[in-house]
Order: structure tokens, then sequence, then C-alpha cells
């Protein structure tokens, strides 16, 4: 595993994973605050209904768990040592979500917030295109899609 | 015999989890055999990644006999 040169103690949150039920942000904040850190950066993505020219009414997410948590665990331990972190966290929630759950947090902690923002969209941005997560879009004509990242 | 693991789109084609009906040795094998089981998948395998051991896989990898085969379509989460 690798390890941030500036914090070798550095946590890639324990509590990180792919996550069946809620994803309780609140607990995840409070496992990440840290008194070394002057930054936490925090983002929550959510499901919207407007997708692929289509309104949607939700979705399902799929995950092959085994391996996305391992890949996660490796993201968050990049993030960590390239951007000087002092921790950082994401779980993602699999299974039936309606619109406006909350469907991924990843939380970021560093000393300055440089380098907690630049983390948080460098874990994001590979969330979304290494892990093996699949959405199932459900559309409001009866319809649904197995739907690809876009960006 | 060995078997296989499909996710998401793939699953509108095969069974969650089935066993190929004779030995492959490579990827390109495997993606013939699929092809043959059901012509439909050939544009998803096109972008599709396959895993051994929680591992994603070199397409000149060697499969042995009992190895379970994971095809991974492209990435939706977020």
């Amino acid at each position: 595993m690798k390890q941030s040169i500036l914090y070798p103690q550095a946590v890639a949150g324990e509590q990180s994973g792919i996550c069946p039920d809620q994803i309780d942000t609140v607990k995840m904040i409070s496992d990440a605050q840290n008194m070394k850190a002057g930054a936490m950066v925090i983002f929550v993505g959510t499901v919207r209904t407007a997708s692929n020219g289509k309104n949607a009414t939700g979705l399902f997410y799929e995950a092959y768990t085994e391996m996305a948590e391992l890949l996660l665990k490796e993201i968050l331990a990049d993030s960590i040592c390239m951007h000087k972190l002092i921790n950082a966290s994401c779980q993602h929630r699999i299974g039936l979500l309606s619109l406006g759950e909350i469907a991924v947090v990843v939380i970021t902690s560093a000393e300055h917030r440089k380098e907690a923002y630049d983390a948080n969209q460098y874990i994001i941005a590979r969330v979304k295109f290494e892990l093996p997560i699949w959405k199932n879009e459900f559309y409001t004509d009866g319809t649904k899609e197995w739907r690809p990242n876009s960006n | 015999m060995q078997k296989v693991k499909v996710f998401a789109a793939f699953k509108e084609f095969f069974d969650e989890e089935f066993e190929l009906p004779f030995p492959v040795k490579s990827i390109n094998e495997l993606k013939c055999a699929l092809e043959k089981l059901n012509p439909g998948c050939t544009k998803l395998l096109l972008s599709a990644r396959f895993a051994i051991n929680h591992q994603f896989i070199h397409e000149d990898r060697l499969i042995t006999n009992n190895e379970a085969i994971y095809i991974i379509p492209p990435s939706g989460g977020g």
C-alpha cells in the first residue's frame, strides 16, 4: 500500500467501500475529522432526473463488489500519496435508488483546500471510470437502460 | 469446466453465471465462444474488460481450466 510522505499515518478511510444501504454522510464526516486538517472537501453525487435525453425515475446500481472495493482502496491510497492528504474516504451505493438519493460520497482532508479539492476530483473521476459499478436507469416512458459514464 | 460471470448489460445476453461448453485458453477464444453462444453480445464485447481473481487481466494472458472469468462492461458508477 502506498503511503503519504507527509503523513505516513494518513488513512484511506477504513469505512470506505460499496454500500447496500443509505450512505451515512454525517458519520463519514465525523470519521474524517482530524486536527491536522485545515480543509475537508465533501463531494456528494446524487441521482438526477434528466439523463440520456429522457426523464429518469430512478436507477439500480450493480457492482462487482470484491473487485470494486480492492480498486477503491488503491485509488484512495494513490490520492493520499499524490495529493498530500491527511485522509480520504469514499462510499458508493448499490441497489435501487430514487431521484435525489445519495449515490456516492467522497471526502478528502488536507492541510490546505487546494490539495483537498484536487484530490477529491481525482478520486471521483477514477471512481466513475474505473470501478466495476453499473447503473440501470429507469425512465418515465417505462423503458430502462444500462448506461456507461459519459463525463 | 470454466465458469463465466457476467454483470449489468451482459445479463441481457447470458445467465449471470454459467459454464462454458468447451474450454478456452485466451480472451480471444472466450470472445469467439461468447459470440457463438449469443451473437447479440458482439458490440458490447468490444468495450468489455476481463478479470480473474478480482484483477483485470491482459488479453494475452493464458487462461487455465479451473479459473473463473469475470466479464466487465464499461463502468457506470458515480
